[in-house]
């Protein structure tokens, strides 16, 4: 079978609670050639840097990197500095300075802190844009927190129209640990993907329009995200054992059966 | 710079330990075309599988009989051969077998694994704490039989002071994209009295994704033993019982707990507005004058 595709299987058995180190064990073994390709196909936790020219955070991917350096949004200046590193077009960075302002309310609204940070650049007849967002929770209660999104967009214009293309993951990982509960970690990510048509009167619609993606796809996850977290897991342990007696739900199951058999004795008469 | 093949396989060694239950055929199926050289990875991880067989209470069916068994080191004898307490035999456990006999190799090998198996010899048990062990084992499969649906127990005696409970429950949903395990290790030292009890749960969801529950916790006390060893089997079980239940209901409580701080801590469901953002009205009050000017 195909390295890549192994690698990808299994990444996704691998546990997420230990997703860096497993990439970095993961390049290890594949071919030197795959490595590009799977650092920006597997999904890493977030990192965050301080942008010394502004004060603000930003969050760093591959796709705000070039080389060893990450380039601020918003100072648009890379730290350490390269003279030459790769900048979005002039008009790619309008839109990147609108975007992050939007979403820097956006992620108010929804997240209440956290960081946000989104980043454009140039495809051969399309741009791309990435809306990074990563909230850590406070630890209250000895419960640790981190939620991570990674919305990745492909831009198409065509006319007044533009297609966008989203590939989104969430990464949620959650953590506690005390006298009684010894140690619980419920980590994961999920990726989702949608593909809409919206009109572009003039370029302040793509922030709109990537906005309204980014919100519908956040809530969907979300929901998702709560169903298979505390839904289906908790449903697995409560398969794996039970709390109550089986052997009385099982004669109860027997008793049931007992009288139904009797009732239809009783109506066949 | 390349990894050298040993410190490929031994990757492929950490990777097939960290397999969740019931996929550590597809984790070697993975690791095996990453790795791309057969003769070198199937020798340097039979340890790997030894400990990964053994940590995770994998189960096997003796020929002729009709429970399982579970592989631990609490029954290992020597290199390879492992006790059933209760049929008081010993059999021969190939640990390659979990992995090779799921993948495509030919007739003649996968009997001669059978065969193996078939290599049972009597054990003699230790005559002092057989009846204990004995008595323990029949409370304990009552209790598993009334809480695990599809559990299984085994009870050794390793040493003549030494009783070990092993408990696992397993259910396998591949078709959905889902797995669990339950396993508990128990270990009773009949000199001092020491209880001591491991317990791990791992459950893992994979649709469209990667989720896992990754839970433990240990926990040590001390019982009386006495001669009169009815009242020591049903202070033991009672000891596992109340345990059981409280961890159990710990992480239900847990995941209530989770679900509606920690989780609503990090995102909410909607703005305090209740409404969804109003993406032309942002725009329009902060910069759409800016993009506008081309």
């Amino acid at each position: 079978a195909d390295q890549y595709d192994c690698a990808l299987d299994l990444m996704r058995r691998l546990p997420p609670q230990n997703v860096e180190e497993n990439l970095n064990k993961l390049l290890e073994l594949v071919n030197p050639d795959l490595g590009d390709e799977l650092l920006s196909a597997i999904d890493q936790p977030l990192k965050v840097r301080h942008c010394q020219q502004t004060g603000k955070d930003y969050l760093i991917c591959d796709y705000n990197r070039d080389g060893d350096s990450y380039r601020s949004p918003w100072s648009n200046e890379y730290d350490p500095e390269l003279p030459d590193g790769a900048l979005p077009s002039p008009t790619l960075r309008k839109l990147e300075v609108a975007a992050n302002e939007a979403f820097d309310t956006y992620r108010e609204m929804y997240y209440e802190g956290g960081i946000s940070s989104v980043y454009t650049f140039d495809l051969d007849d399309k741009f791309a844009v990435v809306v990074l967002i990563k909230k850590v929770g406070d630890g209250v209660r000895r419960m640790k927190g981190a939620w991570d999104s990674i919305h990745v967009f492909e831009v198409q214009e065509r006319g007044r129209n533009a297609h966008y293309k989203l590939t989104s993951t969430v990464m949620l990982y959650m953590i506690t640990n005390s006298q009684d509960l010894g140690n619980l970690n419920l980590s994961g990510s999920m990726t989702r993907q949608s593909e809409q048509d919206y009109p572009v009167d003039d370029p302040s619609a793509h922030v709109a329009n990537i906005g309204r993606m980014v919100e519908d796809i956040e809530l969907k996850m979300r929901n998702s995200l709560q169903e298979v977290y505390f839904g289906k897991t908790q449903d697995i342990v409560n398969d794996l054992r039970s709390l109550g007696s089986l052997e009385e739900s099982r004669q109860q199951a027997r008793i049931q059966q007992e009288i139904v058999g009797r009732l239809m004795e009783r109506n066949t008469r | 710079m390349s990894t050298s093949i040993e410190d490929k396989v031994k990757i492929a060694s950490n990777f097939l330990l960290s397999s969740p239950p019931g996929e550590v055929n597809d984790v070697f199926n993975d690791v095996r075309s990453l790795v791309d050289n057969d003769e070198a990875l199937q020798d340097g991880i039979l340890q790997a599988l030894e400990q990964y067989n053994t940590e995770q209470l994998i189960t096997v069916t003796l020929p002729e009989l009709d429970y399982e068994v579970i592989v631990s080191n609490h029954g290992k004898v020597e290199e390879e051969r492992y006790v059933d307490p209760r049929s008081k035999q010993s059999f021969k456990f190939d640990h390659m077998r979990l992995v090779l006999y799921n993948n495509s190799i030919s007739i003649k090998k996968i009997w001669k694994m059978i065969i193996k198996l078939k290599e049972l010899q009597p054990h003699e048990a230790h005559a002092s704490i057989e009846p204990l062990r004995e008595a323990i084992e029949k409370k304990a499969f009552a209790y598993v039989n009334d809480h695990y649906p599809e559990g299984v127990c085994t009870v050794y005696a390793p040493t003549e002071n030494q009783i070990a409970i092993a408990i696992v429950d397993n259910k396998y949903n591949p078709g959905n994209f889902w797995n669990g395990r339950w396993l508990a290790t128990w270990t009773l030292d009949t000199q001092t009295g020491e209880l001591k009890g491991a317990t791990k749960i791992n459950v893992h969801y994979y649709e469209d994704g990667n989720v896992q529950l990754n839970a433990d916790k240990n926990y040590e006390t001390k019982v009386t033993v006495t001669d009169d060893f009815t009242k020591t089997v049903a202070t033991v079980l009672k000891e596992v019982a109340d345990f059981d239940k409280r961890y159990h209901s710990s992480i239900n409580n847990s995941y209530g707990d989770l679900a509606e701080n920690t989780f609503k801590g990090l995102r909410r469901a909607l703005p305090l507005t209740r409404n969804k953002m109003d993406w032309n009205k942002i725009l329009n009050y902060k910069i759409g004058n800016e993009l506008s000017q081309k």
